[in-house]
């Protein structure tokens, strides 16, 4: 891969939820893994129920994501754009996706499998206490959300 | 603009909200203003002075009934919403006791309207912070607060002219006109701001109660007082607050009463009210603009606190001596100006220490108990010595109260530090001790369970089970392990087995023999060694057939019993088959691969022909070898001493960088036999650095093997910002400290790491300076940050054994964890750590604020993003290095 390719990378990570507590230096590895997937406006990235195994940042284009099954793009609860990732919990847990993901403009995403992960957290297990970190920040924001009351 | 906004710490998106918030404060102090004189002046002139303590008194108990229904709704609604109640109710007030005053209808509308404005000043101004603060997050809170304050304290200064200028014209009781407005003007804006921005960002809904709310307010202020008597800090808190407010409201009434009897009517009175709320609420602005943050900053949070207590001392002082018109003057600066700019602010940040459940329930103890029974004692005391022969026994009583008050602010702040401490300890969830007894309780619940893992059909879910069980019930467990090793693979039946230690107990001892046949050859060599290796003299005749055997991997347990053995004979026997295995095939030598470590113990006699021996197999045998047998290689030979052949170096700087971890930590033991150059200086220094903890660790065993255990050597690694990874200095800092470096050496890399810090950071602000987009300009800007963080944590763990407490290791943990809260709270607590001269410049470098001027003379200016490129090229490590000089080809000239 040159430099500009695994920066690219490495920036796109980074902005992700789950890789924003993961150094660089370890990126560069989780960038080695990533594939690169083109798809079209209307195409469906994956279905809700599907089994979820991979995880996608956007590089260029937008994506919509919906609750129902066979949704069109007035059902989207989210538009996303370049820099932000979906499906990042399948990549942890093995439960189907809870959503559809639809392509609203012609898309090219960053894949990132959930067997190629696990195999580079067994070889290199820092890289799971980064994404602990980015998981717990996420929880605490939450449970402060919830139980902090005004004072 | 730019630049005016950059004095005032306002960031580029936070522009029309800080604009937002001032104009809204503008309106609310002018109006307050015009209030203060008004109702002053009124109340002074139509009323009479005699009566001000009885107004004390009546507040005190209007404020405990206010607050607690204050609290008890506040956040039943949103605080916009909550603020637009309060401005109606304010306005529907006024307008009555305007009405009233015009009509000339009673007297009472005085204490009435003065009471009223009392009530409203506090109120408003309690809930216009809690509405900013539910608008802002914690950081922005702590840079903008004061400024957004200032607002209300430049409305003040408005409506001090506005008293000044307009008030001759139509008179005092019409101000109340133009206060009125100012509520409207407030309202309005209040309405179109959340129309276009929704509701505040930081609100929170309450959860569905059935409760009184009253009640559960009235509860709150009860659990206040639990946690005030269990808090040190809330203890001497409300002391503070008790003697404040007696000393405050003594002062008032003092210069009140100077200012009343120095001027003839209510006109010329509020006109001196009217110059006196706009020169004292100025100084308060400057001082909260300029002057505030900055002393705050600099002498930090606990002596900031003493600064009012100090004037406030000064201020009695002068009116004992001098109780004129203008040291009177001098004391309502004291209030007015000096108060509101530091004593406020303050005292919210020592708030801001507390846990989260606690702060609302102190805060409301100390409104709804404390600061009314204070002035309810102080009401009272000023009646009763208003009777008294000597009119100075006030102002004595009021000193007095200001040394109290002064004095518990010097307890609070020995206590603050500790309750900082405390507070991000629990919130960071950083254990004192684990109790490793707590896990080793016989009982049958755990034993239960560990077997049902031992049963997991995943074997490494087994495997690791079959380790705890073993370890924590040995004479329970041997029985449900061998049935277990029965169904499992080889590999893991191996694994399995070598878990239990036989020691001196016989019916392990035949338990193992009776299944050593279960399985493979493989699986009974593992039973002979384990057996072989405390009881070789017991089991000769085994040995004797071990040697025989076909298979080398239990001709290899024989050797190692014959060397345990005591028989010369067998001895010799024994040695002869490790010759044989060694000359033989591919499998004799992987066989004695595996039992090179024997060398080490081995007669000398034989010892140096036999280690050529294996040098040469070694070389010959990791050719070909797969990545498993190359583990038993390396495994073999990190007990040798020498340097190896070029054909085993190869293999070791290929496999270093493998993706099996056991691989690459089986390699880094070997590290050692690479030839002493630069080039095993980068292989070691990238081990230390792996991503993965065995590696590390395995790296680290060699380092001190090298160093001869010697620890000033990685003092000299360290110092080399160019080596390693700051990964990989942490874990040679942290053995350093563990065998116990001196200080010296510990404040050298501290002072290192300082400046090689400060070079970063102004690296890092270089880049963010330049107008570049392109994606390298950003991995570099992303990389220095990422860099910078990590030496400061690295300097922090080189002062934790200089400062001699574990506060920075919390402090760590504080600045790691990315939430704002626990960041502002590391920050506050690393500033106020005394007695270390690199405090100060951590403190700038964690906060990215630091200045190139500092004693020690750090910090190195780049003029251009390229200069910072090769920065990083010529002394970065070598990722940083290998980014920068990609980054370099694609920046501009």
């Amino acid at each position: 891969m040159n430099m500009p390719d695994l920066f690219e990378k490495i920036l796109l990570l980074k902005r992700s939820d789950i890789f924003s507590e993961i150094a660089t230096d370890d990126l560069r590895f989780v960038a080695d893994i990533l594939e690169v997937e083109q798809y079209f406006s209307g195409d469906r990235i994956f279905e809700k129920n599907d089994k979820g195994d991979d995880m996608y940042v956007i590089i260029s284009g937008k994506v919509g994501i919906s609750l129902g099954n066979n949704s069109t793009k007035n059902d989207l609860v989210i538009t996303m754009g370049k820099g932000e990732s979906f499906g990042e919990m399948n990549l942890l847990d093995d439960l189907p996706r809870s959503a559809s993901a639809v392509v609203i403009e012609d898309t090219s995403v960053l894949k990132l499998s959930k067997m190629k992960l696990r195999g580079l957290i067994m070889s290199y297990p820092e890289l799971s206490l980064g994404m602990l970190k980015s998981l717990s920040l996420r929880l605490r924001r939450t449970t402060n959300l919830i139980s902090d009351t005004p004072d | 603009m730019d630049r005016f906004r950059k004095i005032l710490l306002i960031n580029d998106n936070e522009g029309a909200q800080v604009a937002f918030f001032l104009i809204l404060l503008l309106c609310l102090g002018t109006g307050m203003a015009i209030g203060r004189g008004t109702a002053d002046a009124l109340f002074l002139k139509r009323y009479g002075i005699e009566y001000l303590p009885i107004m004390y008194l009546l507040l005190s108990c209007i404020y405990i009934v206010f607050f607690v229904i204050y609290a008890a709704f506040v956040d039943r609604l949103s605080s916009e919403r909550f603020f637009l109640i309060l401005l109606v109710l304010q306005a529907v007030t006024l307008s009555a006791i305007w009405l009233i005053i015009i009509n000339g209808s009673s007297e009472y509308v005085y204490p009435a309207y003065f009471l009223l404005y009392e009530l409203i000043s506090e109120i408003i101004l309690i809930h216009a912070t809690f509405y900013i603060g539910q608008n802002l997050d914690t950081l922005q809170s702590k840079r903008l607060m004061p400024i957004i304050l200032a607002g209300y304290q430049m409305g003040m200064v408005v409506g001090g002219l506005i008293l000044v200028s307009v008030v001759p014209v139509i008179g005092v009781e019409n101000a109340i006109i133009i206060w009125l407005l100012l509520i409207s003007v407030s309202a309005i804006l209040l309405i179109s701001w959340h129309k276009k921005r929704g509701e505040s960002p930081f609100y929170i809904p309450p959860s569905r109660s059935r409760r009184n709310r009253v009640t559960k307010a009235i509860k709150e202020v009860g659990q206040g007082l639990v946690f005030t008597r269990q808090s040190e800090l809330l203890r001497n808190s409300s002391y503070a607050l008790f003697f404040m407010v007696i000393m405050f409201y003594v002062l008032s009434f003092s210069v009140k009463k100077i200012y009343s009897e120095s001027f003839e009517n209510e006109a010329e009175l509020t006109r001196f009210f009217g110059i006196l709320v706009a020169s004292a609420n100025l100084a308060a602005l400057f001082l909260q603009l300029f002057v505030t943050n900055r002393i705050i900053e600099k002498i930090g949070v606990r002596k900031s606190k003493l600064i009012f207590p100090v004037t406030s001392l000064v201020s009695y002082f002068l009116l004992i001596i001098n109780p004129s018109f203008y040291i009177a003057i001098v004391a309502s600066i004291n209030n007015n100006s000096i108060m509101p700019a530091f004593r406020n602010p303050v005292r919210q940040m020592f708030f801001n220490v507390l846990p989260g459940y606690m702060k609302g329930r102190a805060r409301a103890t100390s409104v709804a108990i404390v600061l009314p029974v204070a002035m309810f004692v102080c009401g009272g005391l000023i009646l009763y010595l208003q009777t008294a022969n000597d009119p100075a026994l006030i102002i004595y009583i009021g000193f007095f109260c200001a040394i109290l008050y002064f004095l518990f602010c010097v307890r609070m702040g020995k206590v603050y530090v500790s309750a900082l401490i405390n507070n991000m300890k629990e919130k960071l969830y950083i254990p004192s001790e684990v109790e490793p007894e707590l896990f080793l309780d016989n009982n049958d619940r755990i034993y239960n369970a560990l077997l049902k893992g031992l049963q997991n059909e995943d074997e490494k879910v087994s495997l690791s089970y079959a380790k705890i069980i073993l370890r924590v019930f040995p004479n329970y467990s041997l029985d449900p392990v061998f049935k277990r090793i029965q169904h499992t693979s080889v590999s893991v039946a191996d694994q399995m087995v070598r878990l239990i230690p036989p020691g001196s107990d016989e019916s392990i001892i035949n338990m193992l023999l009776t299944h050593a046949d279960d399985r493979d050859d493989h699986f009974k060599a593992t039973i002979y060694d384990i057996i072989f290796s405390d009881h070789a003299d017991e089991y000769k005749d085994l040995i004797d057939a071990a040697l025989i055997h076909s298979n080398p991997r239990i001709k290899s347990s024989g050797i190692k019993g014959a060397l345990l053995q005591s028989s010369d004979n067998l001895f010799k026997r024994g040695m002869n088959t490790w010759n044989e295995l060694i000359t033989g095939g591919i499998h004799q030598q992987m066989a004695a691969i595996e039992i090179g470590y024997l060398l080490v113990g081995i007669n000398d006699n034989y010892k140096p022909e036999m280690a050529e021996q294996y040098k040469n197999m070694y070389a010959k045998v990791i050719i070909d070898a797969d990545a498993e047998q190359r583990k038993q290689i390396y495994k073999a030979m990190s007990l040798q001493k020498n340097e190896q052949k070029k054909s085993v170096c190869h293999a070791i700087s290929i496999d270093i960088e493998s993706h099996d971890p056991e691989l690459r930590a089986r390699a880094s033991t070997c590290l050692h036999l690479l030839p002493n150059d630069h080039i095993r200086e980068d292989i070691i220094w990238s081990a230390l650095g792996d991503g993965h903890g065995g590696v590390r660790n395995a790296a680290l065993d060699c380092v001190e093997q090298l160093t001869g255990n010697s620890i000033y050597k990685y003092h000299e690694w360290i110092l080399n910002h160019k080596k390693g990874t700051p990964r990989a200095q942490k874990i040679l800092l942290q053995t350093m400290i563990k065998h116990g470096i001196n200080h010296s050496a510990l404040e050298q890399i501290v002072e290192s790491k300082v400046n090689y810090a400060s070079i970063l950071l102004s690296a890092l602000e270089t880049l963010i300076g330049e107008k570049d987009n392109s994606s390298a300009k950003y991995m570099m800007q992303t990389l220095i940050d990422e860099r910078l963080s990590q030496t400061i944590d690295l300097i922090l763990i080189a002062m934790e054994p200089i400062t001699g407490s574990d506060v920075l290791s919390i402090v760590r943990a504080g600045l790691s964890c990315q939430d704002d809260g626990h960041k502002a709270n590391a920050q506050e607590t690393l500033q106020n750590i005394d007695n270390n001269q690199y405090i100060a410049i951590l403190t700038s470098l964690v906060e990215r604020n630091y200045k190139k001027t500092t004693k020690l003379g750090y910090g190195r200016k780049f003029n251009h993003a390229r200069d910072v490129l090769h920065w990083c090229v010529e002394n970065g490590d070598s990722w940083l290095g290998q980014c920068g000089s990609y980054a370099i080809t694609t920046s501009p000239q």
